[in-house]
């Protein structure tokens, strides 16, 4: 793959609590869909930290950085600010990012998930789907490059997921690049171009879907497959 | 986070503070006097009358004699107007006053609860009253506070030479103002000493009355002070001469004189012509 | 006791001019004082909420026990700070309105800064996360936290004028206690109740007592909005 269409992670190390939580060496695309997966704990949710810029490696380097990508970043947990849905979206527009954030690029963005008609509403009063949504509204108004999203459907009932992997396929089609970490493995062989799977900190496979699941390389990986596809 | 919230509180801050220090115009000195003198409403009476033909106000903190005599060390104060004639004079010989003016006196009296334990009612002997209280062991409220009173109190006591000290059981120290002392006395039905004027205009008197009055001992002379401009240069030289001067003038002393409480003359004028 | 509480309500239908001046001076020096606590207050709490620095802890224990500092002890400090004979005399604010604003506004700063950390801290704990991925600058996360934390904040804000407007230590050695100048609420409950006036002591107690009172319902006005607007 060609260099530029990459982030070239060159032994990162992140130590906390006295273990290493994330030790990887691995070239991760930065245009179409990934899915990070792997067991909880594996350091998913440390990657896309790392990547974001939120967190700083204890060693290592990656190119391109943080500040490169353009990245933004939305957490599995999305507290709300106690003010209306409209507010809610306009603190994006104190953010440090390069691009500087309009009204319209905010009705633009509500508008692309659907949420037009709460603008005005309270955002405490969202259910988990209208919350994701607003989450994902917000990463969108800020036009990144690239989008990091940690279990963007964990609590969603099957509709809601169907509207939130639109949302997510059709921000990939406008070219922005999209990781994701998910633990429903048939989402990802639908959505997603390629696999970086982690076990325990460290990437042990980082290759296209479609020859992940159907010869995954590691023992790792084949009971990782094993156990979750069994257990849907 | 709304414009129209950080137009509110602006307009109420400037309300706040324009209303504020509005009397600042106008001339003032600031007086330290003692509780007496303005519990018993003789400043209510008398100042009135000298603001009104110097256009001068007289701003009073009252408090006891030895906090008074402290602010005016200070030079937090431009007048003091104290009884304790002692204090005074140091007052004087330390540099912090040029000169101690004589201007009334009033006069102290035991009051004491009307089933009397220590039988000294209708006494003339102060001494002889308290040398009673004090074998009697009948509760004595003092009020402990370095005030003009507490002095005189204590001059009494060592006249009639008896020996006082918070460690006797029936000898009370309050260490406050002759009011709450009075409550004190009043809720322990307990002797006290107090002023006149201070007696006369206090409302709470439980079973309490006069008891010993008229012995000379008992008067009790207020003098008045500069505070000295050459160790406080601040200090407001001129208006407070003028109501020293106005204070032992024919006009003032006679204000004094018009005082009544409950129709009785409180404070008699003594200034030196 | 029920013939002084009679005698107060009667001296409080009068509506004397003295004791409206008296109302008046004891909420112009407590609401300054207040908004000064709000002004430098808030600020500091929310700063030291979400920011580490060294001495950090240090600065929340002092905060913390300066919340129940005896206000006697704020008065002797700011009188001999203010004193002509003190490094401050010259402002002359000794015996003047200003002087006790400043005395209260020592009582009032603290405790504002106090409870706005704690509030604040809670709402970091719940936000911190998600204002770092938003790339948010210090003050636009002090901004929203407090925006967030408002309804909190209001009733710190309610405990600092609560502290203000029924002390008597500190306004009483800092203001002496002037009739027309420097007289409040407070210190003239103190003076009435020396000379024995209990009646009037009283009725300007029931002032008091209704001026917080109607603090206080404006909390629960506030609390009860919220609770309805947010859930």
């Amino acid at each position: 793959m060609d260099k530029d269409l990459m982030i070239d992670l060159n032994n990162i190390v992140i130590h906390r609590d006295e273990r290493d939580i994330l030790s990887i060496s691995a070239q991760i695309p930065r245009q179409g869909i990934t899915a990070v997966i792997g067991p909880n704990g594996s350091g998913k949710t440390t990657l896309l930290k790392l990547l974001h810029g939120a967190i700083e490696a204890d060693s290592g380097t990656y190119k391109p950085g943080s500040t490169d990508l353009e990245s933004a970043l939305v957490l599995h947990h999305t507290p709300l600010i106690k003010a209306s849905v409209r507010t809610n979206m306009a603190i994006v527009k104190d953010s440090l990012g390069k691009y500087k954030i309009t009204e319209d690029d905010i009705d633009q963005a509500l508008a692309s998930v659907g949420l037009t008609h709460l603008k005005n509403q309270s955002a405490l009063k969202l259910s988990a789907g209208e919350r994701q949504r607003l989450s994902l509204a917000r990463a969108k108004c800020q036009r990144p490059k690239m989008i990091l999203l940690d279990e963007p459907t964990a609590n969603l009932d099957p509709s809601t997921t169907e509207q939130v992997e639109a949302i997510i396929q059709q921000m990939a089609n406008d070219g922005c690049g999209v990781i994701f970490t998910s633990h429903h493995l048939g989402q990802v062989q639908a959505l997603a171009d390629r696999i970086v799977f982690l076990n325990e900190g460290v990437c042990l496979e980082s290759r296209n879907t479609r020859d992940f699941f159907e010869q995954p390389q590691t023992e790792q990986a084949k009971k990782f497959i094993a156990r979750e596809l069994g257990w849907k | 986070m709304n414009r129209r919230y950080i137009l509110k509180i602006s307009a109420l801050t400037v309300l706040a503070f324009s209303t504020i220090g509005l009397s600042h115009a106008q001339k003032s000195i600031i007086l330290s006097s003692t509780t007496s003198t303005e519990q018993s409403g003789l400043f209510k009476h008398l100042l009135p009358a000298f603001e009104k033909k110097t256009n001068i106000q007289v701003k009073v903190v009252a408090v006891g004699t030895g906090q008074a005599l402290d602010i005016g060390r200070r030079g937090d104060a431009d007048v003091v107007f104290v009884h304790d004639k002692v204090a005074e004079e140091k007052f004087v010989a330390d540099g912090f006053s040029e000169k101690r003016i004589e201007v009334m006196y009033n006069d102290f009296v035991l009051i004491g609860p009307k089933n009397d334990p220590a039988k000294i009612n209708g006494g003339k002997d102060i001494q002889v009253a308290l040398q009673k209280i004090s074998s009697s062991k009948s509760t004595f409220i003092s009020r402990g506070d370095k005030s003009g009173t507490h002095a005189a109190e204590l001059r009494y006591w060592k006249g009639a030479g008896v020996e006082v000290s918070a460690t006797q059981a029936w000898y009370k120290e309050t260490g406050s103002g002759m009011g709450p002392a009075l409550n004190t006395a009043s809720g322990m039905n307990g002797y006290i000493l107090s002023d006149r004027a201070t007696w006369l205009t206090f409302k709470n008197r439980g079973d309490l009355a006069i008891l010993v009055e008229g012995d000379p001992k008992l008067f009790n002379q207020y003098g008045v002070m500069l505070v000295n401009p050459g160790k406080h240069p601040h200090i407001k030289k001129v208006e407070g001469q003028a109501f020293i001067d106005w204070i032992i003038s024919s006009e003032g002393q006679q204000t004094i004189a018009s005082y009544k409480v409950e129709g009785q003359q409180s404070f008699f004028p003594n200034a030196k012509k | 006791m029920l013939s002084a509480f009679n005698d107060a309500f009667s001296l409080l239908e009068t509506l004397d001019a003295n004791l409206l001046g008296i109302v008046l001076l004891s909420l112009q020096v407590s609401l300054t004082a207040l908004l000064v606590g709000c002004l430098l207050g808030m600020p500091l709490g929310a700063f030291i909420a979400i920011q580490n620095f060294p001495g950090r802890q240090g600065l929340i224990v002092v905060l913390n026990s300066l919340m129940g500092v005896p206000t006697v002890i704020v008065g002797v400090v700011i009188y001999l700070l203010l004193s002509r004979s003190g490094p401050l005399g010259d402002l002359n604010w000794l015996f003047t309105p200003k002087g006790m604003i400043l005395a209260q506004s020592v009582l009032t700063t603290p405790l504002i800064a106090a409870l706005t950390r704690q509030i604040i801290e809670d709402g970091w704990r719940i936000h911190g996360e998600t204002m770092s991925a938003l790339r948010l600058p210090i003050v636009a996360k002090l901004k929203w936290l407090v925006w967030d934390c408002r309804f909190s904040l209001s009733i710190a804000l309610l405990a600092g004028f609560a502290r203000a407007i029924s002390e008597v230590g500190a306004v009483m050695i800092v203001g002496g206690n002037i009739d027309r100048v420097t007289r409040t609420m407070t210190t003239a409950i103190a003076l009435e109740t020396s000379k024995g006036d209990l009646a009037l002591a009283l009725a300007l107690g029931l002032v008091l007592l209704g001026v917080v009172l109607l603090a206080n319902l404006m909390t629960s006005i506030i609390k009860s909005f919220a609770e309805r607007r947010y859930g």
